[in-house]
């Protein structure tokens, strides 16, 4: 298989732990392709609000993903119906998809934790 | 998607043209999908709560775009990865500049005093050059204000360089059917007296064609405007009044429109009300009524031929081929002398001649005084610079740059721009109004634009400020920023060359500041002189012990001859028996002021006689006029009582125009359009004008104000509207609201328009050239009390850096007089240097108001012996403190501190 990209593989774990909007703006590309504000309202509807993106922030935050290489500018779009040419698509590449998933274990491996010290019985 | 419909088009707009604003500050590509997310956030905030929701959300879009990238350039913008150390803060340009602008802040707040002067000066800078801009601009950049007004046109119908700026009905009408313009209306001005409860009061007022305030781009602020077919019989008793009237006299009151007031003896219905910067078609007019002039009331007929007509050129035909148009279709329609032509002139303002002159004039002069309070400004920089001569120099041994340290300079002088020229707008608006109370109305209110502080005089005074901040501030920084580290840290006391380049620099803006004084010195100084020469001119007349005023009888009140006549000897016989009244007489028209103009041409008897076109001055007098006013008749005997209608007396300048062969008197001359020639009986001397304008001074003609008519005697036209009345009472004259009081006490009807001495009327004609003189003064007192600052300034600071040299010397045995002397003569060298290029300036002064003078030359000695005087004087006192200083510098407390 010839081999496509000169650079050495990146350890996921270097990028660890991801900022709470990083993981969340990820999160919300981990099964589809977005444009932004579907990103936005995607994230305001998991979180119930708690995490409200505002659109400057958001775009800064994807060039940073972009340049992590966490994050593609996708070509797959939507009917032309439900479309809107100002709209950019983005993707998750094979490297967010493993720093994602590297994430979702430590937090995974931090509520087990928590679990384990009995925290979901104390009152929230 | 979020619904688009939940938010008015109206809000969208703004909205979204704000988001795209903000988004500038993103990469290109990006900037219309980010402004695109952003919008849709803000819509469905709108759809889910509405506009609160829509406020909130926008405001916060709009901030988050606004300092992400900021935020992010400090560090604090949104990152990937949690933890580990922030990165370093990433010292972009835009951090360094708040940086600086910290320090600027923290340096200026240590020295408050000379801050408080900086910005003081500037301020004072600012403020008096955007007050004087203001008043330019009214005056003479932009006098009419209205839409597209380089568009509007006067038209006129005269002979080349004629004068007659009325358009006869059938003119008017093949005007506006010529298709040359866009629009023609036109206007005819007709004062109207209001009833009120305080009595009758005149206003300038106008008739005009139901169109014209379309055609000015002018709407009520309350009712209606006039609509067309307004104007005939029937509905010629509308009005529209300005927003000053409005105030003055119904306080405001909402429900003015549909009212029905007595106009003139007329029960009139004012439909509107106008804003109060609109004056049209003469400065002082403050209401309109309509009139349809092809068809006017029986009452207004006399009107539609004084109509002055106006038209809206169009853009897409020149302006020449407009004016052929226009011709071509009036000589079609009225038969047109061939040498009378269809004439197009800009709308005039108002302003006259000399107004504009003097306003231009004092805009240099504002011009320079800028520069010198600019030069003082970059003086007391230059000051405050080299006092932080060390501080530069450890800055720069610890690794400063030069462009470090010149920015830090230039956002202290930002800083101190900002401020002055806050506070410099304050002092415009505040001159301003200081301006309107005390320059005569030739300056502030004959001008069709209001003199205010608008948009324009707010960009000027910013753009004043940073130009004042550039010459004041950046020069300096430079220049102290100029360092040597290792010279400046081994001795701050030291002379370095650099600070004895910035002494010299000093000095040479120091001389530049006296001879900008001088300048304006020698300018204030003509003009003053002017004033003077002006109050005492030969006016031909005595106007001394004389009271004149003007009275109007009200048609309404007084309507049959009759009537006048009768007022008009109670009138006589009520005033003569007031104590002190030697001599009294009524008339129509008066020197200063003037009679009616004529300027049809007129013809003499004598076999071929030109035809000559003066504009004539013509009163109408009663036989004891010329005894009064102390005019002597140089030919013939004045009137009979009564007169023919015929009989005329000339000023001997007519005379001499028309009959330049000799005796006038005998002689007859015929004016075109008057029905009969008339016989001249005598001559008097010319009466002069004393203004500046010698196209004013018109010669006199004068008619019997009581003529033997119909076998009867009659007064003629002037009794019958506005006349005049004199008194000659020499030193003990009655008090002018006694005579006020005797002439109301005749008639409840009769209006006293105005009464008082008549030098006052001849001081009201020179005001403009006395305000001119006046402003001239004050410029040349803050150039010169500037100047002798700086003088003292760079003084005061030579004794301190000299301190040691005179203890030495005192310390030989010098007399401390003698120091005294050496810093009075160090001040008098560098008066003398500033007066050297100033006499330059003042020269090219003088020239340049050569057109605003009266009896002044340019060389005129007591005008230079007062610049001279004042300057040397000026000096003296500012060498004062710092010489005594020198005086008294102590050697051995001097020993004790080295």
């Amino acid at each position: 298989m010839p081999r496509t990209d000169a650079a050495p593989p990146r350890d996921p774990r270097s990028l660890l732990p991801l900022t709470p909007l990083a993981f969340h703006v990820m999160l919300a590309l981990a099964d589809e392709s977005r444009h932004g504000y579907s990103i936005i309202r995607e994230v305001d509807a998991r979180t119930d609000g708690l995490i409200r993106l505002r659109s400057g922030t958001l775009y800064t935050l994807l060039q940073r993903l972009l340049a992590e290489d966490l994050i593609a500018e996708s070509t797959d779009r939507p009917d032309p119906d439900e479309d809107d040419e100002r709209r950019r698509y983005y993707a998750m590449t094979d490297l967010g998809q493993r720093v994602l998933a590297a994430e979702t274990r430590r937090l995974e491996a931090a509520v087990s934790e928590a679990r384990r010290k009995n925290v979901l019985k104390a009152k929230a | 998607m979020p619904n688009m419909t939940h938010v008015s088009p109206w809000l969208q707009r703004p909205i979204r043209a704000a988001l795209r604003g903000s988004a500038l500050f993103f990469p290109e590509g990006e900037r219309d999908e980010i402004a695109y997310a952003a919008w849709q956030a803000c819509a469905a905030a709108a759809s889910r709560g509405g506009f609160p929701a829509l406020m909130r959300v926008t405001l916060g879009e709009l901030a988050d775009l606004l300092s992400v990238r900021l935020r992010d350039r400090a560090g604090l913008g949104p990152r990937v990865t949690a933890g580990g150390a922030r990165p370093p803060l990433r010292r972009g340009w835009l951090m360094a500049i708040i940086e600086d602008f910290r320090r600027a802040i923290r340096r200026l707040r240590s020295n408050p005093s000379t801050l408080a002067l900086s910005i003081g000066m500037l301020a004072l800078a600012v403020g008096v050059t955007s007050a004087m801009f203001t008043v330019l601009d009214a005056l003479v950049l932009h006098p009419v204000p209205f839409k597209d007004a380089s568009r509007l046109a006067s038209v006129m119908i005269a002979k080349e360089g004629g004068f007659s700026p009325f358009t006869a009905p059938p003119a008017l009408r093949a005007l506006q059917e010529s298709g040359a313009f866009a629009a023609v209306e036109a206007a005819a001005q007709a004062p109207v007296t209001l009833e009120g409860t305080e009595g009758l009061a005149t206003i300038g007022a106008a008739r005009i064609s139901p169109g014209l305030l379309a055609m000015l781009g002018v709407t009520p602020i309350l009712g209606r405007s006039f609509v067309p077919d307004e104007g005939r019989a029937g509905s010629d008793d509308r009005m529209l009044i300005s927003e000053q009237i409005w105030s003055a006299k119904f306080n405001r009151d909402p429900s003015i429109v549909g009212r029905r007031i007595r106009v003139s003896g007329v029960p009139t219905e004012i439909v509107g009300v106008l804003p109060a910067d609109f004056r049209f078609p003469y400065a002082n007019v403050r209401a309109w009524q309509p009139i349809d002039f092809f068809a006017p009331p029986p009452a207004l007929a006399r009107l539609a031929g004084r109509a002055m007509a106006y038209a809206r050129l169009n853009p897409l035909v020149p302006v020449e081929d407009a004016r052929r148009v226009a011709e071509t279709s009036v000589r079609a329609a009225v038969s047109l002398p061939p040498e009378e032509r269809v004439q197009l002139q800009p709308i005039h303002s108002g302003v006259d001649r000399y107004a504009g002159r003097a306003v231009t004039a004092m805009s240099v002069g504002v011009g320079l005084v800028f520069l010198v309070l600019c030069l003082n400004g970059m003086n007391l920089m230059l000051t405050r610079f080299s006092v932080r001569h060390r501080e530069f120099g450890v800055c720069s041994a610890l690794g400063a740059s030069r462009s470090r340290l010149v920015r830090e300079a230039v956002a202290e002088t930002a800083i101190v721009a900002t401020i002055a020229a806050a506070l410099g707008l304050g002092l415009a608006a505040w001159l301003v109004k200081l301006a309107l109370a005390y320059l005569p109305d030739t300056f502030t209110a004959r001008t069709l634009t209001p003199v205010a502080i608008n948009w324009r005089a707010i960009v000027a005074t910013s753009v004043l400020a940073v130009l004042a901040a550039a010459i004041a501030g950046v020069a300096p920084a430079v220049m102290a920023t100029r360092i040597d580290a290792a010279e400046a840290l081994r001795s701050a006391a030291r002379t370095g060359t650099d600070r004895r380049a910035q002494r010299r620099l000093s000095r040479a803006l120091l001389v530049g500041e006296v001879a900008l004084a001088a300048a304006l010195l020698a300018g204030a100084a003509q003009l003053a002189r002017t004033f003077v020469n002006l109050v005492r001119a030969d006016r031909g007349l005595n106007a001394e012990g004389v009271i004149t005023g003007w009275i109007s009888l009200p048609r309404f009140a007084f309507a049959d001859k009759d009537s006048r006549l009768s007022f008009a000897s109670a009138l006589e016989d009520r005033l003569s028996r007031l104590p002190g009244v030697q001599q009294l007489t009524l008339s129509g028209g008066m020197p200063p002021t003037g009679g009616t103009l004529y300027f049809s041409p007129v013809r003499a008897d004598t076999p071929g006689a030109p035809e000559l076109s003066p504009t004539i001055n013509a009163f109408d007098v009663t036989p004891g006029f010329f005894e009064l006013f102390g005019i002597p008749l140089v030919q013939g005997t004045t009137f009979a009582t009564p007169s023919s209608p015929h009989d005329v007396i000339l000023g001997q300048q007519l005379a001499t125009m028309l009959f330049p062969g000799g005796a006038a008197v005998g002689h007859s001359f015929t004016i075109q359009g008057h029905d009969a020639p008339y016989r001249v009986i005598g001559v008097a001397r010319e009466i002069r004008s004393p203004l500046l304008d010698p196209r004013l001074d018109s010669p006199e003609l004068y008619h019997p104000l009581v003529v033997q008519q119909n076998g009867r005697a009659e007064p003629t036209a002037p009794l019958s509207g506005q006349f005049n009345i004199a008194l000659r009472c020499g030193a003990s004259c009655p008090a002018i609201d006694t005579i006020s009081q005797a002439i109301r006490s005749l008639s409840a009807q009769v209006e006293v328009v105005s009464l008082g001495p008549m030098e006052e009327a001849y001081l009201k004609e020179i005001a403009s050239p006395r305000a001119a003189a006046a402003v001239a003064a004050i410029f040349a007192i803050v150039a010169l009390l500037t100047s002798a600052g700086g003088l003292f300034g760079v003084l005061t600071a030579a004794v301190a850096r000299r301190r040691r040299e005179f203890g030495v010397r005192v310390a030989l045995g010098i007399a401390p007089r003698r120091l005294t002397a050496l810093i009075v003569r160090e001040a008098f060298g560098l008066a003398a240097c500033g007066l050297g290029f100033g006499l330059v300036g003042a020269w090219m002064a003088s020239r340049a108001l050569a057109s605003l003078t009266y009896g002044v030359s340019p060389a005129d000695p007591l005008s230079w012996a007062a610049v001279f005087g004042t300057l040397a004087l000026t000096t003296i006192l500012a060498a004062w403190r710092p010489g005594a200083q020198a005086a008294r510098v102590d050697p051995a407390e001097l020993l004790r501190t080295e």
